[in-house]
């Protein structure tokens, strides 16, 4: 064993450039995963906390059916339930808040009547000035510091709440310190005080539950349910929904990337340890010859790459950490103007390094496991041969598999069905691997001619060096082949969304002027207005029509989805709805009538329904079952679950009547500007909205997808490392192993810029052998994508990457000429005498 | 006329304590048209030596002149040159490359220095016939015989007309036989076709076909014996070699 460590810890130490390379690929493996399983879980914390800003830690929320407020005693009844350590009531409403000086202020907050000393067991009042609620306070209201700057309000002054009794006078005894980012507003009063400004004495509308620890809260859930009856409904720890589904989406798909990386570090591991046999082939022969076993000899392949794979990891886990921090830096800025959100550290768990550390070494010990076994069938008498040549054969059978792969691929692909696509892309991909090295003589030998213009006898060199070792270079620009693939897709992707993107933007916002709420996440803690509004708009000048979009929340089969309330007859006119399945005309108008629904593609894939069909939905008024007229999306929404229905029944059955995004039509030949100015004049005391134009809306809107596209540009690059390493890898092995060669060129006079520019040429070749193959199964990536896309209901029109196969063709040229730099200043630097005596 | 002066010329690898002294202050001349083989036990510095003349390392001490030109003075681009226009080198194992066929290795050194490459496969080739070739231009080295893939070898050589060629111990991975064709061959190259040949060789038969015969032993010149250039010398060499 000691000697197996010995020697395989010898053989790396002396080849350092190559055992740092390898171990480099391991690193970015094993840093793109964990660095993605650490921010995934912080990202989602940073969305919880917020949410958890305005509700607390709670774990389950008890209303009643209708949504109506009920007795208090219902409380005591849940304090008594075995497992619930604490339980407070709450009467809270919706309340438009009057200007403290003049005239109206719309602005929605939601009144919360506490109990002072049991709503602190479930939730924290950080306090910025004053004090919070206590025992005897009367008249008096805790509000969120946003609040009182928006009011120019400090402790102490009063507050005008409008109440069921006329207006009354509070006093603010503290402003909190963190900044509500999800939810209405909230101001706190006592209950006693709130149940009497509502007219709803001893009553209240919700009871927030804490468990004691260690409890099994399906038992206690169920407990309440039993002890309640069925005209109260309980509600687990307050659900991110449909957001909580999307973030899921996306985390499996950066995992994708990071696994990815992984095997394409295995790759990478899997040739380097191939060429590592055919260099050590003598010493392992020399090895038997002396008496060392089998085992002995696959021992040192093995403690090679084990040394590497462990060393790798742990670096990769610091990297991951590393790269997950800036990652959190780099999209703050954008979370936080988009969604108010602030992520803070990675999550380190023990589950996310048990998983990277797991893979990372798995997946490398993996990549050496045919190597070493080939070692060991090296025999003894090849230590007497005059030694390895180098030239690879190809093999036959390897190439045929290849072409039937193919075949299999294009007959799933002519299915249609994503799955069996899915599986063709991933045949397409073996295939291409199996048919590489066949392929490398007549490529190599079409691509030397356009080479030929730049090298001339250095480019004969470097072609006959690729064909001399056909599955090496094959496997090499095999890595080229992968990241180019998904470089095409990506960019494919980035152009197709960016047109539907373009198109969504016209058919489905192409008002005149949009206002919209400070979060684009419609559900994201946004503050909705109360209907007057809509006839102020009206009233002014050269405005022909206004449509609004109301929100509410429902469940379906019990996932939430987003329900939208539009005016099925003023909608169309100003703005409209990207339709995909039914007509256009016939669905507004029958959304007018009776209890009719347009849905989202993505709502209709989750569910599984369609035109004709009927879905039905929990509501605030209990459950109602609804006619799907036809599948169609707006912008904002076309990411979550969504149902679009009249704003009447939005009204009768979620009770929701205020307004979240107005979309203004201007007459023909109307004063625009007069207009926006007007518009922006009216919402001066609605700090929350903005108004723009639509040109406005777009240009925000461009920007905000640059912002975004930087993290797919980020994996571009990321996904262009692996490939980089891998020709390093292969061009600094084959430097080594043609040492003697390369100072015969020498001997001979070929200049060192000769030699470095056939180590360049042979580079080029590889690359461009990859590039040209990955764009090929790019094309078919990217239609994949696409496809994948548009089944789960955002549909985007294919568009033939044109861009994406120039930039991996590119692309695929800088990495062979990156790659080729310091392998080929190795080459150039051989000391003739001694590259001339190299064994 | 010198074609190759050293003067003093002294090799020291390593420094300090392990320093060797492979070459000490060697002087010798080699006349245009000669054909001299250098011998010596191992380690004495021939092949040391002929990597000096060659431009291939440099010394630490004396100078290395090649037709009027002060090598050691020279950058490693204009080294370069000299080495692919104007010296030919053979190896003791070939040292083909083994991915180009027989005419193309020949070619290399004119395809190098940008010669069309059908033109420098032209000369190759009629280097090839010259030396007995012709009919395996199109194989690769793992198609030939260790003769045949020295005569390749020779042939690259000698492709680019060199002025000097260098062989270190060209015979020596050869069957006897095949050693003499390839020594005839040199010895071909000085009669026939003008060219001055300096040969490092343990094979006192071997050495018998040249002109003047260099005795090397611990990096110093000891001896030199003249030749009649003929193969019944060869026991006249074997008895100075025994006297050193």
């Amino acid at each position: 064993m000691i000697m197996q460590w010995l020697l395989a810890w010898r053989y790396l130490w002396a080849r350092k450039l190559r055992t740092t390379l390898t171990i480099l690929a391991i690193v970015l493996g094993v840093a793109l995963l964990f660095g993605l399983q650490t921010l995934m879980p912080s990202i989602m914390q940073g969305f919880r906390q917020s949410m958890m800003a305005a509700t607390g830690n709670v774990d389950l929320v008890i209303t009643h059916v209708t949504g109506a407020a009920f007795d208090q005693d219902v409380l005591l009844q849940v304090q008594e339930i075995q497992g619930v350590a604490s339980a407070t009531g709450m009467l809270s409403s919706e309340l438009p808040l009057p200007n403290q000086q003049e005239g109206p202020l719309p602005l929605t907050i939601s009144l919360t009547g506490v109990d002072p000393i049991s709503i602190q067991h479930i939730q924290q009042f950080p306090m910025a000035e004053g004090r919070f609620l206590m025992p005897g306070d009367q008249y008096a209201v805790v509000i969120p510091s946003t609040l009182a700057e928006k009011l120019g309000v400090k402790v102490g002054d009063g507050l005008r709440l409008p109440t069921a009794h006329g207006v009354a006078e509070m006093t603010v005894m503290g402003i909190l310190s963190s900044a509500v980012a999800v939810g209405a507003t909230p101001i706190y009063a006592p209950l006693t005080i709130v149940q009497t400004l509502l007219n709803k004495p001893h009553q209240i509308n919700a009871i927030r539950v804490l468990y004691q620890s260690g409890v099994d809260p399906a038992m206690v859930e169920s407990l309440i349910k039993a002890r309640l009856g069925p005209n109260f409904q309980t509600e687990p720890q307050l659900t991110l929904g449909a957001f909580d589904s999307a973030m899921q989406l996306g985390e499996q798909f950066l995992a994708i990337f990071g696994i990815m990386a992984l095997f394409l570090a295995a790759f990478i591991i899997f040739i380097t340890f191939r060429t590592l046999i055919a260099e050590q082939r003598r010493d392992m022969a020399l090895l038997r010859t002396v008496g060392a076993s089998r085992r002995t000899v696959i021992g040192i392949v093995f403690w090679q790459a084990m040394f590497e794979a462990i060393l790798g990891t742990g670096v990769g886990l610091l990297a991951g950490y590393g790269l997950a921090w800036l990652m959190i830096l780099g999209f703050n800025p954008l979370l936080r103007e988009m969604m108010h959100i602030e992520i803070e550290a990675p999550v380190i768990t023990a589950s996310n390094v048990t998983m990277a550390v797991g893979l990372g070494v798995g997946i490398s010990l993996l990549g050496a496991i045919w190597p070493a076994l080939v070692s060991g069938k090296i025999s003894p008498l090849e230590a007497l041969s005059s030694g390895w040549d180098g030239v690879e054969a190809v093999k036959k059978g390897r190439t045929r598999l290849g072409y039937l792969l193919l075949l299999f691929a294009i007959i799933l692909f002519i299915t249609g069905e994503l799955g069996l696509i899915s599986l063709g892309a991933l045949l397409m991909l073996i295939g291409h691997v199996l048919i590489l090295p066949a392929l490398v003589r007549p490529l190599a030998q079409n691509l030397t001619r356009p080479l030929s213009w730049f090298f001339t006898s250095e480019g004969r060199i470097a072609q006959a060096n690729l064909e001399r070792q056909p599955n090496r270079a094959a496997l090499t620009a095999a890595t080229v082949m992968f990241s180019t693939a998904i470089v095409v897709a990506i960019l494919s992707m980035i152009a197709s969304s960016y047109g539907a993107f373009a198109n969504y933007v016209d058919e489905t916002l192409g008002a005149d002027f949009l206002i919209l709420p400070s979060s684009l996440v419609l559900s994201a803690g946004n503050l909705a207005l109360s209907p007057e509004i809509e006839r102020e708009i009206e009233a002014i000048e050269g405005v022909e029509a206004v449509a609004t979009m109301r929100l509410s929340q429902g469940l379906v089969q019990g996932t939430p989805v987003q329900i939208i309330g539009i005016d099925p007859n003023v909608y169309p006119r100003v703005a409209g709805l990207a339709f995909k399945e039914g007509d256009e005309t016939n669905a507004f108008q029958d959304l007018g009538q009776g209890r009719h629904i347009i849905v989202n593609g993505i709502l209709a894939s989750q569910m599984g329904v369609g035109v004709g069909d009927t879905i039905r939905i929990n509501t605030t008024t209990g459950e109602h079952e609804y006619n799907i007229v036809a599948i169609a999306l707006d912008l904002l929404n076309a990411k979550i679950s969504t149902g679009y229905i009249s704003q009447p029944l939005l009204a009768s059955d979620f009770q929701e009547t205020n307004d979240m995004v107005i979309l203004v039509k201007a007459k023909p030949h109307a004063h625009n500007q007069a207009i926006e100015q007007q518009l922006q004049a009216l919402f001066a005391d609605y700090p929350t909205f903005t108004v723009m134009s639509f040109a406005e809306f777009k240009t925000s809107m461009d920007k905000m997808i640059t912002q975004g596209l930087v993290f797919y540009y980020l994996i571009v690059l990321i996904m262009a490392i692996p490939a980089l390493l891998a020709m390093m890898n292969t061009l600094t092995i084959n430097v080594i192993e043609r040492t003697r060669e390369i100072g015969v060129l020498r001997a001979m006079g070929a200049l060192r810029r000769q030699v470095q520019r056939m180590i360049l040429a042979e580079a080029l070749l590889m690359a461009m052998l990859g590039a040209l193959l990955g764009a090929l199964a790019g094309i078919w990536l990217a239609y994949l994508v696409v496809a994948g896309l548009s089944f789960s209901g955002f549909v985007l029109a294919f568009q033939f990457p044109w861009v994406g196969i120039t930039v991996a063709l590119i692309l695929g040229l800088a990495i062979g000429a990156l790659a080729a730099a310091l392998p080929a200043r190795q080459a150039a630097r051989l000391n003739i005498v001694e590259a001339l005596r190299y064994e | 006329m010198s074609l190759v002066i050293t003067d003093n010329l002294t090799k020291v690898y390593g420094s300090g304590p392990a320093a060797i002294t492979a070459l000490d202050g060697v002087s010798l001349h080699i006349q245009s048209g000669e054909f001299v083989a250098v011998m010596g036990p191992s380690g004495c510095g021939k092949s040391t030596l002929l990597h000096l003349i060659g431009g291939l390392d440099a010394p630490t001490r004396g100078g290395v002149t090649l037709d009027n030109k002060e090598l050691t003075s020279l950058s490693d681009d204009d080294l370069t040159l000299i080495r692919r226009r104007q010296i030919g080198f053979i190896f003791q194992f070939f040292n083909l490359i083994p991915v180009l066929s027989a005419e193309e290795n020949a070619a290399l050194p004119l395809m190098l220095d940008g010669v069309k490459p059908a033109i420098a496969r032209e000369r190759a080739r009629s280097w090839l016939n010259r030396l007995g070739m012709g009919a395996r231009v199109h194989h690769r080295p793992n198609q030939l015989s260790g003769g045949e893939q020295q005569r390749v070898a020779i042939a690259r050589a000698l492709v680019i007309e060199p002025m000097l060629v260098l062989a270190d111990e060209p015979t020596g991975n050869l069957d006897s036989r095949s050693g003499e064709e390839i020594v005839g061959l040199l010895r071909q190259a000085v009669d026939d076709w003008g060219k001055t040949v300096l040969m490092v060789t343990h094979d006192p038969r071997i050495a018998s076909f040249a002109d003047r015969i260099v005795f090397l032993k611990d990096g110093r010149i000891i001896d030199e014996t003249r030749l009649s250039g003929i193969a019944g010398d060869e026991k006249m060499v074997r008895d100075r070699l025994t006297d050193i």
